[in-house]
């Protein structure tokens, strides 16, 4: 999708001003005239423009033919009916009618302030999309290492044991791996590089085998945050 | 079939290499050789449940799994 298609044309049924649309559609539809729109944004509730009995904007009724300022966006998918009865799917459609270049100026700032907030949304929303499935994967290969069972405890608790060659600690998803000692345990933090953004579950799988396989090199890295005294009983992990 | 499991943002990504292809080799070593360059570390690996890790720096082209871990770093 892109913002740069700005089209105008004259909304000629109702001669009530310029519109300016900028449809992100699949297809052109940009006269007003010619298309019905149907539903719903925060403050607006509308149907057809020009067949309509009643357009709320910002809670004021502007009625058919009125002239005034017509803001409209969506941020979801919706049908659009052509006059020649053709259906469109549209994913998102900003409109607005002005009465004057000011108006347009003001409007247009609106615009493209709800636009990169949209964007900055959508982005949003992709990234935490992305970001699960990264997670998702990275639980699936953790799962393959210590089985299904332990890794529905791990789900649960997140949490899992690793025996060292000389302790054992426990590897938390998100937080400080605790080594445990004799009568403490002891708050490291060591990870995986920030820069790699690798999921939670990565950094439990790379903290599992270097600590089962290279426990002096992870010692070396790590920073000793803190140490509390050895419960009675440790906490429910998977592997323990 | 050789495996090479890299732990990446978005999951695990896998590299397989046919260790009777000498192309297929010499691929997976270059991406094995630029991984460790950029502070990788290796690993034999076994993703059947059993603990069977060694750390490894020359590509083993009959291994079956390798895990690849991005640099670890003290918080």
């Amino acid at each position: 999708m892109s913002y740069s298609s700005w089209t105008s044309a004259t909304a000629s049924t109702a001669d009530v001003g310029t519109y300016y649309g900028c449809d992100l559609a699949t297809s052109d539809c940009t006269t007003t005239s010619n298309v019905h729109y149907y539903g719903a944004t925060s403050n607006t509730v509308y149907t057809d423009v020009t067949d309509c009995a009643y357009v709320y904007f910002d809670g004021i009724e502007i009625k058919p033919w009125d002239t005034g300022i017509w803001w409209s966006h969506l941020d979801m998918s919706f049908n659009a009916q052509h006059y020649n009865e053709m259906q469109m799917k549209i994913k998102a459609a900003w409109g607005l009618w002005c009465r004057n270049e000011d108006h347009l100026n003001s409007m247009q700032k609106k615009i493209e302030r709800e636009w990169s907030r949209y964007l900055n949304n959508e982005k949003a929303r992709e990234r935490r999309l992305a970001q699960n499935a990264a997670e998702d994967k990275a639980q699936r290969l953790l799962g393959l290492m210590i089985g299904k069972k332990e890794l529905e405890v791990y789900k649960r608790t997140g949490r899992i044991f690793v025996k060292g060659e000389n302790n054992t600690y426990i590897v938390r998803k998100g937080s400080f791996t605790q080594k445990i000692e004799d009568n403490k345990i002891v708050d490291l933090c060591v990870h995986i590089n920030s820069q790699y953004k690798c999921p939670k579950t990565d950094n439990v799988i790379a903290l599992k085998v270097l600590l089962e396989n290279d426990e002096k090199h992870v010692l070396k890295l790590a920073n000793r945050i803190g140490s509390s005294s050895l419960p009675k009983e440790l906490p429910l992990a998977a592997c323990m | 079939m050789g495996e090479m499991i890299i732990l990446t943002h978005e999951g695990d990504t896998n590299i397989m290499w046919d260790p009777d292809s000498d192309k297929s080799i010499i691929n997976a070593k270059k991406k094995f050789k630029d991984l460790l360059g950029k502070g990788y570390k290796a690993f034999r690996v076994s993703t059947k449940g059993k603990k069977q890790g060694s750390f490894v720096l020359d590509f083993p082209p009959h291994a079956a799994e390798l895990l690849l871990i991005p640099p670890m770093v003290g918080g």
